[in-house]
């Protein structure tokens, strides 16, 4: 697991170095790449026809998500099971800046961390104290107490099961003192004029209530005061004026005048934070920090020897990465002005775990491609509509229809609703033989599978954009996938064929090895771990053949 | 007596934590692995029941009887297959009876399941970190979650408790006191006495039997029964196994007291690890009492939220309430959803390897 955590500082000289933090080249280049694939994530979505804003830009707040979380799961090895209580309080903060100061997005994204971060701070330093198992159900403990909490006792701050909205009533302090966010086209005075109006307007009111005027002889009844019962009124002669105008003023969150309603404005502003977040953690990495964060994975009990405290190092690594489920909370509720508790809930907390181990924990991209995985799969493939699915296929497949129900019927356990029980497969499937995620999948394979894997992705690009503007949409649907389907039959099968074959070269080698008890009998330890030669089968020198032949990747639980 | 009517509340909820929590204690201690899909089996266990009272409802047409419809046409008779194969009278018996046929069946289904859990997928996992095995049984509960929700439908589906379960006892009227004064749901009272069975044998098992002893022996040191030439392996297959009988058959019996949905095996998780992290990992009794524990606390300070000043402490909380701030009465108004969790981190902090738990065991 830690081969894809291969030395950082090993290639630092020939790196940059920014305000004392270091980058090295390939870091620069990664950077470079993953900077300019985000910006064009729309386009690149779009063979896979998941570029609608709302995907993208889901997928841009839960990459950040992912990839903090990853500076505490990825690095330090603790497991937490409460994040998403994060999230909702980085929400819950946003939203009431958004409310209680401005209506700029920026305060509220600066707000939802710190908020976040303030909490963190003595949660993580209780559940800190524990490690492994224990750490996972305290914060598990801490999150589903904040989730109850956040229906009863903060139910003022939460509002909830309906969760916090922005409305043109808040009250908005720094709109107000400054002029911003006001209603169209209208100067400061003339809104200042327009409250003041109100506000007189409604202790006239007031004041007339408390003197129970009467009409032909019956009380008057102020509880539905519309412009005609006003009329109606003043009619019968009450002094009541007209209602003075109101002001609307606007409750979408904006960005120095942009509001965040608009297709892909939303989607590049958390492009820019997602994009800084990846800067932000991969200069974390490569700093003396990062190491440490490692080296509490690593071996706790080397640092205490050495006189480190690995606590002070998890602590902020838990806070650090609570601040970045703050930042999401806090985008989530700047695209759309709403803050419902369900963020907190801690199957929430399940995703991103499930993010980082899909994409891979510890690298940096790695938990990026894990929330890309999830929110696509859990936006596209859910919506895809079954039936029609299904009676495409069985008008494809040629076979009697006993033989047709069962194929054609598969996509139901898959596709639409059940989606989930694919990912959690795909899940298990991973944590079994791939423990280190999509990312050491990668960095297992070979030179030319690499290569092969990048030809086949890119083909998806060339096909797509011939059938669009050259041949006019004649392809089905599913022809730029074929390159890449073949791809991976090739990468599963080649694996289990090279594992074979080294299984047949080790037999052969330990049936031409004559055995040569004197010698296994005195070296070979009580427990030997020669696997399947046997007992006094060579087995005091196979082992270190075995280990060296052995492909890492086979894809065998027998050989866990 | 009110004292005692919400003590009794607490039961039956405490039951059926101490008894998710046995199994999961069973489990960690013989194979060493965490298991969070636990909370599956016991949801697993509730639509066994449902399976069971749908198949025994299936309606099919009688082959002789038939009835004259409004308009004279002879239409087949259409009734309840278990009426339909075993005659009206035996019928009724057996519709009546499905949960304890759930019962019966549910115990060799979940065995099955147990086994084939431990051989096919958790036995490549003893030997890695406890973070993985979370991991892949986290991801083996969100499956089997789904598949129930794919067979079953997303929403809550009443079992029908047996006649004689249905309706309030008056337990009070049992002990001489006043009629009315403690009354209690007899599907409560038939679940408290059905897992107070469970524990027992569960208990004796474990403690009176050679097996139990093996496998006693194999969780204090499992490399020495092994070189004794016991298949201790496959011994711990079994005890998985019988985790997994524990929460099927608890599901079961707790589908009368709360309808099943997909999603329920994930709230009983997290409260049974809960439970058994404060009794103490890998220790039995330990988690039955705090099991137990923490429902019947969880129930009193309902009690205590409810502020109707039981205990004598009205004074208190009407002080309290005086002198705190409106937030901070707030919290200790909905305490009792806020209890077992408080008591969960206090525990862990103050003393981690729980409250019976053995000394050294996962005490990190």
């Amino acid at each position: 697991m830690t081969a894809h955590l291969s030395n950082p500082a090993a290639d630092i000289d020939n790196g940059f170095s920014l305000l004392g933090l270091r980058m090295t080249r390939r870091d620069a280049l990664g950077t470079a790449l993953f900077a300019v694939a985000i910006l064009l994530l729309p386009l690149l979505m779009l063979p896979f026809n998941g570029s609608a804003p709302s995907t993208v830009y889901q997928i841009a707040i839960f990459g950040i998500f992912a990839i903090g979380f990853n500076i505490l799961f990825g690095l330090t090895g603790y497991l937490s099971f409460g994040h998403a209580a994060f999230v909702g309080i980085g929400s819950y903060a946003a939203i009431w800046s958004l409310k209680l100061l401005t209506l700029n997005i920026v305060p509220a994204l600066f707000v939802g961390p710190i908020a976040a971060g303030l909490i963190a701070l003595p949660i993580g330093w209780l559940t800190l104290r524990r490690s492994g198992i224990y750490f996972s159900i305290l914060t598990l403990a801490f999150s589903i107490m904040l989730f109850i909490m956040a229906f009863s006792v903060f139910k003022d701050i939460t509002n909830g099961q309906d969760g916090q909205r922005t409305s043109q009533f808040d009250v908005r302090v720094l709109d107000d003192a400054f002029g911003w966010n006001q209603p169209e086209g209208k100067s400061r005075e003339e809104v200042a004029a327009a409250k003041s109006a109100l506000a007189q307007w409604n202790r006239d009111l007031a004041a007339l209530k408390r003197t129970d005027p009467e009409v032909n002889g019956r009380p008057v009844d102020f509880s539905n005061l519309n412009d005609f019962a006003i009329k109606r009124l003043q009619d019968a002669g009450l002094p009541i004026e007209a209602r003075p105008e109101q002001l609307a003023r606007p409750s979408i969150p904006e960005f120095f005048g942009t509001p965040m309603n608009q297709g892909y404005t939303n989607f590049y502003i958390c492009a820019v934070v997602l994009i800084l977040t990846y800067i932000f953690a991969t200069l974390l990495r490569r700093s003396s920090f990062g190491l440490m964060l490692l080296a509490v994975k690593t071996n706790q009990t080397r640092m205490d020897y050495m006189g480190l405290k690995p606590k002070r190092y998890t602590l902020a690594a838990f806070v650090v990465s609570a601040m970045f489920a703050g930042l999401a909370g806090a985008l989530f509720v700047a695209m759309d002005p709403n803050a419902p508790p369900d963020r907190m809930e801690w199957t929430e907390s399940g995703k991103v775990v499930i993010m980082n181990i899909l994409g891979g924990m510890g690298s940096v991209v790695g938990p990026f491609i894990g929330a890309l995985i999830v929110k696509y799969f859990g936006n596209i493939i859910s919506s895809i509509d079954v039936d029609r699915l299904t009676h495409a296929i069985e008008d494809a497949l040629p076979f009697p229809s006993f033989i047709e129900w069962p194929i054609a019927h598969l996509p139901h356990l898959f596709v639409g609703e059940g989606w989930e029980l694919g990912m959690g497969l795909v899940f298990m499937l991973m944590v079994i033989f791939l423990p280190g995620g999509g990312v050491s999948l990668w960095q297992r394979w070979q030179v030319q599978t690499k290569r092969l894997f990048l030809l086949s992705f890119g083909l998806i690009y060339v096909i797509y954009a011939l059938d669009r503007f050259v041949m006019g949409d004649a392809l089905p649907g599913w022809a730029m996938f074929v390159p890449l389907l073949l791809f991976i039959a090739y990468a599963i099968i080649r694996p289990i064929v090279l594992w074979q074959q080294q299984r047949a070269a080790k037999k052969a080698l330990a049936a031409s090895e004559p055995p040569t008890p004197a010698s296994s009998s005195s070296s070979s330890p009580p427990s030997s771990s020669s696997g399947e030669t046997g007992p006094g089968e060579g087995a005091a020198t196979l082992p270190h053949l075995t280990r060296k032949t052995t492909d890492p990747n086979a894809p065998s639980p027998a050989s866990a | 007596m009110e004292i005692i009517q919400q003590l009794i509340n607490g039961l039956d909820k405490g039951t059926a934590y101490a008894l998710i929590a046995l199994g999961l204690s069973l489990i960690f201690g013989t194979l060493g692995v965490v298991n969070f899909a636990h909370g599956a089996l016991f949801m697993i266990g509730m639509f066994v029941a449902v399976t069971i009272q749908q198949v025994l409802n299936i309606p099919v047409e009688h082959p002789t009887e038939v009835v004259k419809d409004f308009l004279g046409n002879e239409t087949p008779v259409v009734l309840p297959l278990a009426e339909n194969m075993f005659g009206p009278e035996m019928g009724a018996v057996i519709l009546n009876n499905g949960l304890w046929i759930s019962l019966i069946v549910s115990i060799p289904v979940m065995a099955g399941i147990g086994v084939a859990m431990d051989r096919w997928l958790i036995r490549f996992f003893y030997r890695r970190p406890h973070v993985e095995q979370i991991l892949v049984t986290f991801g083996l509960a969100i499956v089997l979650q789904e598949l129930i929700k794919i067979i079953f439908g997303g929403n809550t589906i009443e079992v029908i408790a047996p006649d004689y379960m249905k309706g309030i006892t008056d337990l009070g009227g049992w002990f001489g006191l006043e009629p009315g004064s403690l009354v209690y749901p007899t599907r409560r009272i038939v679940f408290v006495i059905f897992g107070l069975i469970v524990l027992a044998a569960t208990f004796s098992f474990i403690q009176f039997t050679r097996f139990g002893m093996v496998v006693r022996a194999g969780m204090q040191d499992r490399e020495m029964v092994d070189l004794m030439g016991i298949n201790i392996q496959r011994r711990f297959t079994i005890i998985f196994a019988l985790g997994a009988v524990i929460a099927g058959t608890a599901g079961v019996m707790y589908s009368t007291i709360e309808k099943p949905v997909y999603f329920v095996g994930m709230n009983y998780l997290v409260l049974s690890f809960i439970v058994v992290v404060v009794g103490g990992m890998g220790s039995l009794t330990g988690a039955v009492a705090a099991g137990f524990l923490l429902g019947i606390l969880s129930s009193l300070s309902a009690l205590w939220a409810q502020g109707s000043g039981y205990f004598g402490l009205a004074p208190v909380f009407d002080g309290m309430a005086s002198v705190l701030p409106d937030y901070l009465v707030q919290v200790f108004g909905k305490i009792d959803q806020l209890v077992i969790y408080v008591v969960a981190i206090i525990v862990l902090l103050v003393r981690p390897r729980g409250l019976l738990g053995r000394k050294g065991i996962m005490e990190d």
